[in-house]
């Protein structure tokens, strides 16, 4: 398995993806120490922190409220972008002639797969902590405030990620080509907020019970990206998690999506 | 008696569509082939050659029958390390290049990155791709198949398994190929053949299939294939007249084709028999030699059903 992600680690630098990403996250980290900016106050220990022109407040309330701002931010775009630079690392290890190299080495199906798969989180972990700790860091340097915390909400992000991930590979399977796996993660990343919101949303169109009740199954099983982006804001603000439903059930639908898959793979006549 | 390399037994498969029909592959292949020796698999297109291989690689499975290569199943993964296998189209990601992608198929077969180390540089001299750098996206189908061979070696493999290994060579890197598959059946490895260059399969094989609508048409070896057909074609300096007559009273049934006759002796005192007539007349006798079928020939003849 380790072989397998390293190669696909090397693929994602090769074709560009992963340095685009990471182009994509330094950019973004410039941004941010742009439109951020420290003032200090008298007494000296004290500063204001700025984003753009409105203040967050004192440090200690702000830097925890920038790097939420930062985190939303990600969130969202992140998972877009990490899901057009990792599908194709999957579907490529699936790919007619390449596929009959690897797999009928002395490795089982599934490594060669889930190294492709880990890649993608390392790509989306690695790039997202390139967009997001640069930014903490020089806060931490200007006011002082540390934000720990950052680190676990990219964690609780990259648990959506790993989710919509899992999707992809069950979809890449079929060997179509990228479109389809991306298209069904990035459906259910839309689908995410929408599901979540759908007593304010949805439910005002769907009247019937039973419409109603299938919605609610559909967020009960589908994961909930959108949840987690929630959760992880609330970590860096409130350093606590009020609401596990979101990790636990997304954490199931990953390893039950990721379990058909390999089996699937395994039984797969290629 | 040692197993076999590689046994089948009624190996079936049927694809099934979409719209659930069953489409056969295979009919019930049985073979055996033996350890050290180099196994020719021949046959048309669809004939399931390559259903058959896929089935011995573990990539798919067979709807019944049996398949062992190494006395285990197709599917284990440690009987793998100990087999070299180069498909028919490789499909390289654009930027790998050879010492990369040599270390990845390595890895993936367990081989010790020290082992590499030593042995990539070496496959890759032996393939004749030492010293190339570029990606393989600028690689010759030649130079693919070159790199695909070394990849086949690289795990040192008991049983190599080979789709069309000279397909997009020159003469040179197949005769390269040839010798090297000799080298290797010297070693006692045992390879498993799968070509359409019927000639090349000629030379080198010890044993023969042809495959033909899912079933062993003929199993052989390439000599048994080949064997004379019983004519012999006789090449004199100048056949005219006198030599036509003299060749009559002998050989009545043969034809001549400008200076040579091919006619079939009953035995070989018939065939003296008849020089010393040419020889008589008198005619410089240029060559004697048998007619032979040609494995493709025979190939043709099975394929079509003439030699039903």
């Amino acid at each position: 398995m380790f072989a397998a992600y390293i190669h696909s680690v090397r693929e994602a630098v090769n074709k560009r993806m992963a340095l685009v990403l990471i182009g994509m996250a330094l950019l973004f980290a410039v941004l941010f120490y742009f439109i951020i900016s420290v003032t200090p106050l008298e007494p000296k220990d004290m500063s204001m922190v700025f984003l753009g022109k409105r203040s967050l407040g004192p440090a200690s309330l702000a830097v925890p409220a920038a790097m939420s701002a930062e985190v939303s931010i990600t969130g969202g775009l992140w998972l877009f972008l990490a899901i057009f630079a990792s599908v194709p690392l999957l579907v490529s290890s699936l790919e007619k002639g390449w596929v009959e190299l690897t797999l009928t080495k002395g490795v089982a199906r599934w490594k060669v797969l889930m190294g492709c798969y880990l890649s993608g989180l390392t790509l989306y972990v690695s790039t997202l902590l390139v967009a997001m700790v640069p930014t903490a860091l020089w806060l931490w340097m200007k006011t002082g405030v540390g934000c720990k915390t950052l680190l676990v909400a990219i964690l609780i992000e990259s648990l959506g990620f790993a989710s919509l991930m899992s999707l992809a590979v069950l979809a890449s399977l079929s060997r179509t080509g990228a479109s389809l796996p991306i298209m069904l993660a990035i459906f259910v990343d839309i689908l995410s907020p929408v599901l979540t919101n759908r007593e304010q949303g949805l439910f005002t169109i769907v009247t019937s019970n039973w419409g109603r009740a299938t919605l609610n199954w559909a967020y009960k099983i589908l994961p909930k990206p959108a949840d987690l982006v929630t959760a992880a804001n609330n970590y860096i603000q409130f350093d606590s998690i009020k609401n596990w439903f979101p990790f636990w059930t997304t954490g199931l639908f990953t390893v039950v999506v990721l379990g058909i898959s390999m089996w699937m793979l395994h039984r797969k006549n290629l | 008696m040692t197993n076999p390399a590689i046994e089948t037994q009624d190996l079936h498969k049927k694809y099934l569509t979409l719209r659930r029909k069953e489409i056969p592959a295979l009919n019930g292949v049985s073979l055996r082939v033996e350890r050290g020796t180099i196994f020719g698999l021949l046959g048309p297109n669809g004939a399931g050659k390559t259903t058959l291989l896929k089935i011995l690689l573990g990539l798919c499975d067979s709807t019944s029958g049996t398949a062992r290569l190494l006395d285990s199943t197709p599917g284990d993964t440690r009987v793998r390390r100990r087999i070299g296998y180069l498909p028919e189209q490789m499909r390289l990601p654009d930027y790998i290049k050879a010492v990369p992608f040599l270390r990845y198929m390595g890895r993936l077969n367990g081989v010790p990155s020290s082992t590499l180390k030593k042995r990539i540089p070496e496959l890759l001299e032996q393939v004749g791709l030492g010293g190339v750098k570029k990606p393989a996206k600028s690689y010759s189908k030649g130079m693919l198949q070159r790199l695909g061979l070394a990849g086949a070696l690289l795990n040192d493999p008991e049983l190599l398994i080979l789709d069309e290994p000279t397909d997009g060579l020159d003469p040179l890197g197949r005769k390269q190929v040839r010798d090297l598959l000799q080298g290797l059946k010297a070693a006692g490895k045992t390879i498993f053949l799968n070509s359409h260059m019927l000639s090349e399969v000629e030379l080198v094989c010890d044993q023969v299939v042809i495959l033909h609508q899912g079933l062993v048409a003929r199993q052989a070896t390439p000599e048994e294939f080949t064997r004379g057909t019983g004519e012999c074609l006789v090449r004199v300096a100048s056949a005219n007249d006198s030599v036509r007559a003299a060749a009559a009273s002998i050989a009545g049934a043969g034809a001549w084709t400008d200076n040579t006759l091919r006619f079939s002796p009953r035995d070989r005192t018939e065939l003296n028999a008849l020089i010393d007539k040419l020889r008589a007349v008198p005619v410089e006798i240029e060559s004697v030699e048998p007619v032979k079928n040609s494995l493709e020939q025979f190939f043709l003849k099975v394929v079509t059903g003439e030699d039903a």
